[in-house]
């Protein structure tokens, strides 16, 4: 470089970069400005300024403005653009896509020595092959030749085009921004004044649907107890109007004795510390009389969780108060009902016991004593004297199996439950031994088929044997010899009345006669206790036989059903679960 | 052994002359001593020397009932093997298990009719004169007519 500095011979080209070198190079001899061996100092200085300064400059100079630039200003011109051959060149021609705008700006600084100073002014300039929108702070300042004459023009300049379109861009985004923002800001509003028309519009909504509601007292009443609205359904409860009572305590409902005990106060504290009070009492209407409310006193709390009141929910619930009392009445009269009964139940036991003990022993006497005189004083006795003996004694024998059949009936309530397994046909053979005399006088035939194994109460079955037996016999029909048909076999449930349990098994017992039957009207009558379907002259018996069977029957949990008709004899069906 | 020493212990004074009267009817050398409770009973053995062959015991009595007299009897060292036979109105099946259990000897239903009555002592007594042996089991607990 200073060998170059040397060869041209001019100091104050020395440095610049390319700049400085292509000025060197330059022949300015064919320029307006000549060979730099005639430039002027103020030139000189000026231009080594410019060619040294890393800050962009572009000096016009001499009256054809002949152009230099330094390496900073170079990029501003681009790739094939106006550089390098711009170098020298009069102004007029290397600018001319935009001598109409700065040649004003040059003569101003021309003539009045002043310099200009632009921000971010836009002048577009031919480079990278077309004409491009740039963008330039700038000053142009005179630089006075020696004689103190303005003979040039220094541009100092910056190219802020980046700058101006960040800005535009950023400019661009705050508008679309304020725009969106605006939008939106009007929507919000839009949207704010329609659920304002919505709050409004439910409120009203709300109060009017609270105020129609007429099975329940709904008011709000203040923290310390004033009433504060009025609904239909507080009118027709209380029979208040809104105007009468609005402003007024709340414990005017309350009946002096509870007012005496503070509990309107209680129930709105108990509202204050738990949210929420409920209660059943008897309230006051506007005319004194009495209603039975259901009343929850609610605590209704503001945005920082303050209470500030309290809504009250007030039901009329007499009627169904009176309902059930009456249905408690009801179960009281039951209960008193059931006591009665079992005062009953207890003294018919011990009626039991009365007829088996105390009952028994006169009788035993009356019939021992009548006994001893048949057999000892009978030559005493006239024949009718004999035939009322007889008749007396058959009237005692008669209580005896009364008392006797009675005793019975109440042991199958009240004995123990023993079951054990036995067989039937073995029962069965003991019975008819019971009746051997009977069988022998009637000429009866008693025809025993297949006979199975049971787990019983045993001597209530032998009982029902007996007396199933004892019927078949008693009931044949004069003249016929009764013919009495006994079976048993196990069958599986079938989901009928009689055997319901499916997969269950069941004993089915039958005792068919061909006695006098019964009108199938009275199928289930006979099982009754005392029911008798013929005269005592006609068949002797107390009327408590078949009820003992029903009874030992349901001991088993069994069934038992009589199919006959009259003269036709009858059929007892009997059906026991099998207890494994 | 001349006479066979009974005792008999019934709060009913009827019953007390009935059995008298049948016992006498049956012709049996044997001696009937009466007492009208259960207390007196237990008095009357605990003051005689000589135990009797057979107390027949009514279970409905005052102050003292057959159950409370068979249970003193059966706990007592000297009364241990006094037989006791059960002379009673009632027939319910618990009762007579519960005395059977007890060690009653056997249990006698009061019959209704006199001849039954001369039969149904006839029957519990003959084994005793006879000084016979019978099957202490339940079967045989009842003695009927």
């Amino acid at each position: 470089m200073k060998a170059e500095v040397i060869a041209s011979g001019h100091q104050f080209m020395s440095g610049g970069g390319e700049m400085g070198a292509l000025t060197r190079a330059m022949d300015w001899s064919k320029t307006a400005v000549g060979d730099p061996e005639h430039w002027p100092q103020s030139l000189r200085t000026i231009l080594n300024i410019v060619l040294n300064s890393r800050f962009p400059m572009f000096l016009w100079w001499g009256p054809e403005l002949t152009c230099f630039y330094n390496d900073a200003y170079r990029p501003s011109l681009g790739q094939n653009g106006k550089h390098p051959y711009i170098l020298g060149q009069r102004a007029e021609e290397a600018w001319s896509e935009i001598w109409h705008v700065i040649k004003p700006l040059i003569d101003r600084v021309m003539t009045s020595g002043e310099a200009t100073y632009s921000e971010d002014q836009l002048i577009p300039i031919y480079r990278n092959g077309s004409i491009e929108d740039v963008y330039w702070t700038f000053s142009y300042s005179p630089v006075y030749d020696d004689a103190g004459t303005v003979s040039g023009v220094l541009v100092v300049c910056s190219e802020t085009t980046d700058k101006v379109l960040a800005v535009t861009s950023l400019k661009g985004k705050e508008q679309e921004l304020t725009r969106n923002l605006e939008i939106q800001a009007s929507e919000q509003s839009q949207q704010i004044k329609r659920s304002g028309e919505e709050l409004t519009k439910r409120d009203e909504l709300y109060q009017m649907m609270i105020g129609e509601v007429q099975d329940y007292a709904i008011l709000f009443i203040s923290r310390e107890g004033i009433v504060q609205n009025w609904n239909k359904g507080a009118e027709k409860i209380k029979g208040y109007t809104a105007e009468e009572i609005i402003g007024q305590s709340f414990s005017k409902f309350y009946t002096p004795e509870d007012k005496a005990r503070h509990l309107p106060d209680q129930l709105l504290v108990e509202a204050l510390t738990t949210g929420r009070a409920g209660q059943e009492g008897w309230r006051v209407k506007k005319d004194g009389s009495w209603f039975w409310a259901s009343v929850v006193i609610t605590a209704i709390h503001d945005q920082d969780n303050n209470v500030v009141g309290f809504s009250k929910v007030t039901r009329d619930l007499t009627e169904k108060k009176a309902a059930e009392e009456r249905i408690k009445e009801h179960a009281e009269q039951l209960e008193e009902k059931n006591r009665e009964l079992e005062k009953m139940n207890a003294e018919l036991k011990s009626f039991a016991y009365v007829s088996s003990h105390d009952l028994q022993e006169p009788l035993r006497k009356i019939q021992t004593f009548a006994s001893l005189i048949m057999e000892k004083e009978r030559e005493a006795l006239s024949e009718r004297g004999k035939d009322y003996f007889r008749r007396m004694q058959d009237a005692a024998n008669r209580m005896q199996t009364l008392i006797e059949d009675l005793l019975a009936y109440s042991r199958t309530n009240s004995s123990q439950r023993v079951f054990n397994t036995v067989d039937l046909g073995e029962m069965l053979s003991e019975v008819i031994i019971d009746f051997k005399d009977t069988i022998t006088t009637k000429n009866a035939t008693v025809e025993v088929g297949p006979m199975v194994e049971l787990t019983v109460i045993k001597f209530q079955f032998r009982q029902l044997l007996h007396n199933l037996l004892g019927n078949a016999l008693k009931f044949s029909k004069p003249g016929v010899p009764p013919y009495i048909k006994i079976n048993s076999e196990i069958q599986a449930g079938d989901g009928s009345d009689a055997m319901p349990e499916a997969g269950e098994q069941y004993c089915h017992l039958s005792i068919q006669d061909n006695g006098i039957g019964f009108d199938p009207q009275y199928k289930d009558r006979i099982f009754e206790v005392f029911q008798r379907l013929h005269g005592k002259d006609e068949y002797k018996g107390t009327g408590i036989g078949l009820a003992i069977v029903r009874r030992i029957v349901e001991n088993h949990n069994g069934t038992i059903t009589a199919t006959g008709e009259i003269d036709k004899g009858a059929t007892f069906d009997i059906y026991i679960p099998v207890v494994i | 052994m001349n006479r066979f020493d009974l005792l008999l212990a019934d709060d009913d004074e009827d019953d007390r002359a009935l059995f008298a009267d049948a016992l006498a009817e049956l012709d049996i050398p044997v001696s009937l001593t009466t007492v009208p409770d259960g207390e007196q009973l237990m008095q009357f053995l605990g003051h005689s020397d000589k135990l009797p062959g057979a107390v027949f015991l009514d279970l409905n009595m005052p102050r003292k009932n057959g159950v409370e007299c068979l249970t003193e009897i059966r706990e007592n060292e000297k009364l241990k093997q006094l037989k006791v036979i059960i002379f009673s109105t009632s027939f319910d099946r618990d009762v007579i298990s519960q005395l059977y259990n007890k060690g009653a000897q056997n249990y006698i239903r009061k019959p209704y009719n006199f001849d039954k009555l001369k039969k149904v002592l006839r029957n519990a007594l003959d084994p005793l004169l006879e000084a016979r042996e019978v099957p202490g089991t339940i079967e045989h607990f009842v003695i009927e007519p």
